[in-house]
């Protein structure tokens, strides 16, 4: 029955002459038959127009394409002509995130007869699993139209356990055994778990587990030390064979993939095992052919990585790179080798803006840096003097990438002019000077900076607002953390950015002043985000807060702000007689000098004129357990008594009386932190609450650990089990 | 400027111009044929579906054109329907069905996905059989069939 006259968008219906199963793989294929894979038509019963719907591959495909994947293995089972239009679709993205999944996957039927039906269809891989890819490596597996391939965290390079409920598929099973000889000799690999389970995972620095079903305990000659610092894998290259030979994994598969997938356009890899160099020269190769988009390899456990390796990857580069994260645990640092030549800074890379630059300095820089590497003719001519502006959009650096040498990325961000998103650790005081030049100069688009601190050190007002101001687009997002020495510089260049910023981190920095806080809420009127707080267990704490004093008749303009994370002080608090060690606090907030509650009407009605905040957080969210100068002697000899430094008692009270109703217009509220605030909660409060703020999720700080439940706790508990109420430590006592 | 559009059983709608272009079908007629006062058939449009669609179009015509989501996830969501579209798309199975085929024709694209959706979360969380009962769709799989699909797609499955 054909549907409609000459409409040009509606294919017509089927004919049993029409060659079968071409399933559409994308919506947007436009299909003159139906694809029932056995040739047979649709056969709804009564319902003409039923009939006419799905008899549109088009349309069912259209409505398949919004359901998840365990809808459509529902749907592949409602008949025939369903199945194969369903197919497809199911077999797109590929997720196997748990072992139970894992093994089902693995099963023959599966990973040898579906996926060779249905490899073409595969578009997106996300597994833990990197075993996965050997099923997917056979020869009768075709994975050319594989676009993302994820290794969502830390990527486990042995099989997992068997489920517990071990079926009998799975018993016999032996990843590996169905392929024969269509794969490269895996078996040798897959059989020789060659280590000492700790120091293994040390050294590859990765998850693994390893009372996987499979592995069996053969020993290589290879002596290791428990120190993994002290074993040098680059001293002795017969050595670097030999384990990735019996390796506990086939490394060789990643880069296998990739050369079988030619429309690989993201490929992360949580859990990269950096210190296997030549995994990574080869990861580094391909990157060179230029197809991917999105790169990603992060560790995040510690691992042994060469700065050299780094530098390779990084030149590898090519303008068609959209986004690059490297990511290196806290406390791995690539290593220099001495002597090894290291190019320190390219020259200005005027080529990156069309300028044909052929003094080739840029390759030399390269071929200097990694001799037996050099990227084929058609790369270098991409990369050199060509007119291609590239097209990195975000770059994310983490980690101690550069060690005690000069900064490998400093060359790669002088290409990339189209960047907009940095996130970079810098760790050496220079690399604040270098970065903030190479921003200024060849990156002028960029507009969300993410930087830490990691040099230990305070750093200079002059150069952290040389920094703050490297941005000519004006910076959208800022999110500072540890730095130590803001002034008022520092200060003034933030606000240059005033009317761009929406949102603005100042995580444990130093040197903001409370005036500078109300300056920034005052005049950036689209801010959405402002985070400003140190918490006292840091050095060179200065503690940040916004003084009350400084909001009277000084409204803000941030009218949308969702997000905002700030000590307020400076109110009259005369109920509260001591503080957190027993002292009397004295002065006029709390001797009755000061009575009533004006100034915290103020900040009650400022914050309550925020309509769209969704997070606000008034207590340190940080606690210095490790700080012994917060812990104080008590009665009991060899007991010490924890004491938090960072207690609040000039706050607001949180009380009705004091003018809680004037936040009664925070509707989106959803997370609100008053840790270590001295507030009057009470029963009307917690009521008034749960009554006002309908979105509201979670209370930080109200329970206390250890503490006897009062009623207004209980009655949350009892009528709002929803919301969450996370204890906090407080006050404690312990025996060293 | 108005338009007049016919439906399949000879009624007359008149709209707005720009109500009308909503459809895209319609857009590039007007565009081919210049502005005339002679009315558009629709012969594959009732009228009871045309007032529904033509309904949708004066709610949207302050719409901006949409834009293409390009995120890396190529599933997509339908659980992000507005309150209007909803309460506008709850007709009976034949109806909606209707209105789907009718954006489809008439090249609607936010109808579309509109309808679309709303079958979809009609599959959603219902076994073969029971889309089968509401869709009148008959089971042409041998059990053997069926057990081997299951098998095959098991790792798809929630738990």
């Amino acid at each position: 029955m054909i549907v409609g006259a000459s409409a040009s968008s509606l294919p017509t219906t089927p004919s049993p002459s029409c060659p079968p199963s071409r399933s559409p793989s994308h919506p947007s294929t436009e299909i003159s038959c139906p694809a029932a894979a056995s040739g047979l038509s649709n056969n709804t019963m009564n319902d003409s127009r039923t009939k006419n719907l799905f008899d549109i591959p088009e349309l069912l495909h259209r409505i398949c394409a919004f359901l998840s994947a365990h809808d459509l293995t529902r749907c592949v089972l409602v008949c025939r002509s369903w199945h194969a239009l369903c197919t497809p679709l199911l077999w797109s993205s590929i997720k196997i995130l748990d072992s139970t999944r894992y093994y089902q996957f693995l099963a023959p039927q599966t990973s040898v007869d579906a996926l060779s039906r249905n490899g073409r269809h595969v578009r997106s891989i996300t597994t833990l699993y990197y075993n996965l890819l050997t099923p997917l490596l056979s020869q009768r597996v075709d994975c050319s139209n594989l676009t993302h391939l994820v290794f969502p965290q830390s990527c486990r390079f042995t099989d997992p356990p068997l489920p517990a409920r071990a079926l009998t598929d799975y018993k016999n099973y032996h990843n590996g055994d169905e392929h024969g000889s269509d794969n490269i000799n895996h078996n040798d690999h897959l059989n020789s778990r060659a280590r000492e389970p700790q120091a293994i995972e040390q050294l590859l620095g990765t998850n693994l587990a390893m009372d996987a079903g499979n592995t069996s305990a053969a020993m290589t000659g290879i002596q290791q030390s428990s120190h993994p610092h002290l074993y040098q894998p680059s001293q002795r290259p017969t050595e670097i064979r030999a384990r990735s030979a019996s390796g506990l994994f086939k490394d060789t598969m990643l880069i296998e993939m990739m050369r079988k997938s030619p429309q690989l356009r993201v490929l992360t890899v949580v859990g990269f095992p950096f210190d296997h160099d030549e995994l990574f020269a080869n990861v580094a190769k391909q990157l060179v052919r230029g197809g991917l988009r999105k790169l990603e390899l992060t560790n995040l456990h510690y691992c042994e990585v060469k700065a050299s390796s780094l530098k390779r990857l990084l030149d590898s580069c090519t303008p068609a790179l959209e986004e690059l994260v490297l990511s290196i645990s806290f406390g791995s640092f690539a290593q220099v080798e001495p002597g090894a030549p290291m190019a320190e800074e390219m020259p200005t890379v005027a080529e990156s803006n069309g300028v044909d630059d052929s003094s080739a300095s840029p390759d030399q820089d390269f071929e200097r840096a990694s001799p037996p590497f050099y990227p084929n003719k058609r790369q270098r001519r991409d990369r050199v003097g060509s007119p291609r502006p590239w097209g990195m959009k975000k770059l994310t650096l983490k980690g101690n990438l550069s060690g005690q040498g000069p900064l490998i990325w400093l060359s790669l961000l002088r290409q990339c002019s189209q960047v907009q998103v940095i996130s970079v650790d810098i760790y050496a005081d220079s690399a604040l000077e270098s970065l903030a030049q190479a921003i200024r100069d060849h990156c002028p688009l960029a507009n969300e900076l993410t930087i830490q601190c990691m040099t230990g050190s305070p750093q200079e007002d002059s150069r952290i607002a040389a920094m703050i101001g490297a941005s000519s687009a004006s910076w959208k997002h800022l999110a500072m953390s540890f730095f130590h020495g803001l002034g008022p510089l520092s200060a003034t260049a933030l606000l240059q950015h005033s009317a761009t910023l929406e949102a603005l981190v100042l995580e444990e920095c130093d040197g903001v002043g409370s005036e500078d806080i109300q300056m920034i809420l005052c005049t950036c009127p689209n801010l959405k985000t402002f985070k400003a707080m140190t918490s006292n267990g840091m050095d060179f704490s200065s503690t940040v807060y916004l003084d009350a004093n400084e909001m009277i008749d000084s409204p803000w303009i941030c009218r949308s702000l969702e997000n905002l994370k700030v000590v307020i002080t400076g109110m009259a608090r005369p109920d509260l007689k001591t503080d957190q060690y027993g002292n009397t606090l004295t002065g006029p907030l709390h001797d009755g000098t000061i009575q009533g509650y004006d100034l915290q009407s103020i900040v009650y009605h400022q914050l309550g004129s925020l309509p769209k905040l969704q997070v606000l957080w008034l207590g340190h969210d940080k606690q210095d357990l490790d700080d012994e100068g917060n812990y104080h002697p008590t009665a009991t000899e060899g007991q010490w008594r924890y004491i938090d430094p960072d207690e609040q008692f000039e706050c607001l009270e949180f009380s009705l009386k004091s003018g809680l109703g004037l936040l009664s217009g925070l509707k989106d509220l959803r997370v609100l932190n008053i840790d270590r605030l001295r507030t009057r909660i009470g029963l009307s409060e917690v009521q008034w609450m749960s009554d006002q703020w309908p979105k509201l999720e979670t209370i930080i700080g109200l329970v206390i650990q250890g503490e006897k439940v009062p009623k207004h706790i209980q009655w949350l508990y009892d009528h709002r089990p929803d919301i969450e109420l996370p204890p906090v430590l407080g006050s404690f006592t312990t025996a060293f | 400027m108005t338009i007049t559009l016919t439906s399949l059983d000879n009624v007359e709608f008149k709209v707005d111009k720009d109500v009308a272009e909503r459809s895209i079908l319609i857009k590039n007629m007007i565009d081919d044929i210049g502005e005339t006062d002679a009315p558009i058939p629709l012969p594959n449009v009732s009228s009871a579906v045309l007032t529904k669609v033509i309904e949708y179009c004066e709610h949207h015509r302050h719409d901006p054109p949409q834009v293409q989501d390009e995120s890396d996830d190529p599933r997509k969501r339908s659980n992000d329907i507005e309150e209007w579209d909803m309460k506008f798309m709850q007709v009976d199975q034949e109806m909606l069905f209707e209105i789907i085929l009718a954006a489809n024709y008439l090249d609607i694209k936010p109808l579309l996905d509109v309808g679309c959706k709303t079958v979809a979360n009609i599959i959603k969380g219902k076994t073969p059989e029971e889309i089968r009962k509401v869709f009148n769709i008959v089971n042409d799989f041998t059990p053997e069939e069926e057990a081997q699909i299951k098998k095959e797609n098991e790792w798809a499955e929630d738990r």
